[in-house]
């Protein structure tokens, strides 16, 4: 009997923890790993913020950095190679992903729905902003300029308390919400994390540009780098 | 004696003007796409040490675009 109400009480806290969450507002800054001297392209880096906004079925992550007028090159770069460049659109539900990049002069919508599957969950655990998170690990493929391919590193950090299974770059499909991200040597993490706050919270899918498979973005890069101004 | 001397003068205003010209011509593509190479694939690796991105075909194009229409610009 006693074991039966333990049962029921744990049920039903669990049950209440994972019905109260509806939308999450969560602000992410980067930080580099393994950077003692700060120069003006790590500093250009890490001064970059992000915002991802999400639902129960949808997510969005974009830069929450107001434009500069006057932008240097190393504002550039950190932008472009931070992702503060693109948006990044996920549907919790149906498992895919988009990116909405601007690249030779056009929109594209790179599909990134492999961002959300062949994760490896592991038993290691820390505290994150009060919250107990979890470690999940993927290996993605990528091919470079050179055409060669690596294989890039990432680890998640998520958070079962949170039960919406989004997260920074596009990365999604995890048993709770990613609150921090480590990408090579980049890492996003969460600094406030607002649960509930927007009752009339509308996420719009990116709708301009042309759809493409991250295979066939390769390519149109690839073309254009052979055919360029000789 | 005067002719000659205004020969002169105007041999000399001839020669500024056209350096001045010179000057004025349009950036060699050639050089700019040379230029562009070395700059997108030094800044390449400058962004792939510090932050271990994987430099794209698209993300290296972009750079060079920069780089090369800078360079045209000048």
């Amino acid at each position: 009997m006693k074991i039966n109400i333990i049962v029921f009480l744990c049920y039903f806290i669990t049950f209440n923890l994972t019905s109260q969450t509806r939308d999450i507002e969560v602000t992410y800054a980067l930080k580099l790993d393994g950077t003692k001297d700060k120069s003006d392209l790590i500093s250009a880096f890490e001064s970059q913020k992000f915002l991802l906004q999400s639902s129960m079925e949808e997510s969005l992550f974009y830069s929450n950095v107001q434009m500069s007028t006057e932008e240097t090159k190393n504002d550039y770069l950190a932008k472009r190679y931070s992702g503060a460049n693109d948006t990044y659109y996920c549907n919790l539900k149906t498992k895919t992903g988009l990116k909405q990049t601007e690249a030779f002069g056009s929109y594209f919508l790179i599909d990134i729905s492999n961002n959300s599957t062949n994760w490896v969950i592991t038993k290691e655990t820390k505290r994150i902003s009060g919250f107990n998170c979890f470690k999940a690990n993927k290996i993605l493929e990528i091919e470079n300029y050179k055409g060669e391919n690596k294989e890039v590193s990432i680890t998640a950090w998520y958070c079962p308390e949170i039960n919406i299974s989004s997260g920074p770059l596009g990365y999604f499909g995890l048993p709770g919400l990613i609150l921090e991200l480590q990408t090579a040597k980049m890492i996003y993490y969460a600094t406030t994390i607002k649960i509930n706050a927007d009752k009339n919270l509308k996420i719009e899918m990116p709708i301009n540009g042309k759809r493409v498979t991250q295979k066939e973005f390769n390519s149109i890069g690839k073309k254009m780098i052979e055919n360029r101004k000789w | 004696m005067l002719s000659k001397l205004n020969f002169m003068m105007l041999s000399i205003l001839l020669f500024i003007s056209s350096s001045l010209n010179a000057n004025a011509v349009v950036a060699d593509p050639y050089k700019c796409m040379k230029y562009a190479d070395i700059q997108a694939n030094d800044t390449a690796c400058e962004v792939q040490e510090i932050t271990g991105y994987e430099y794209t075909y698209s993300d290296w194009y972009a750079d060079w675009t920069v780089f090369y229409d800078a360079c045209m610009s000048n």
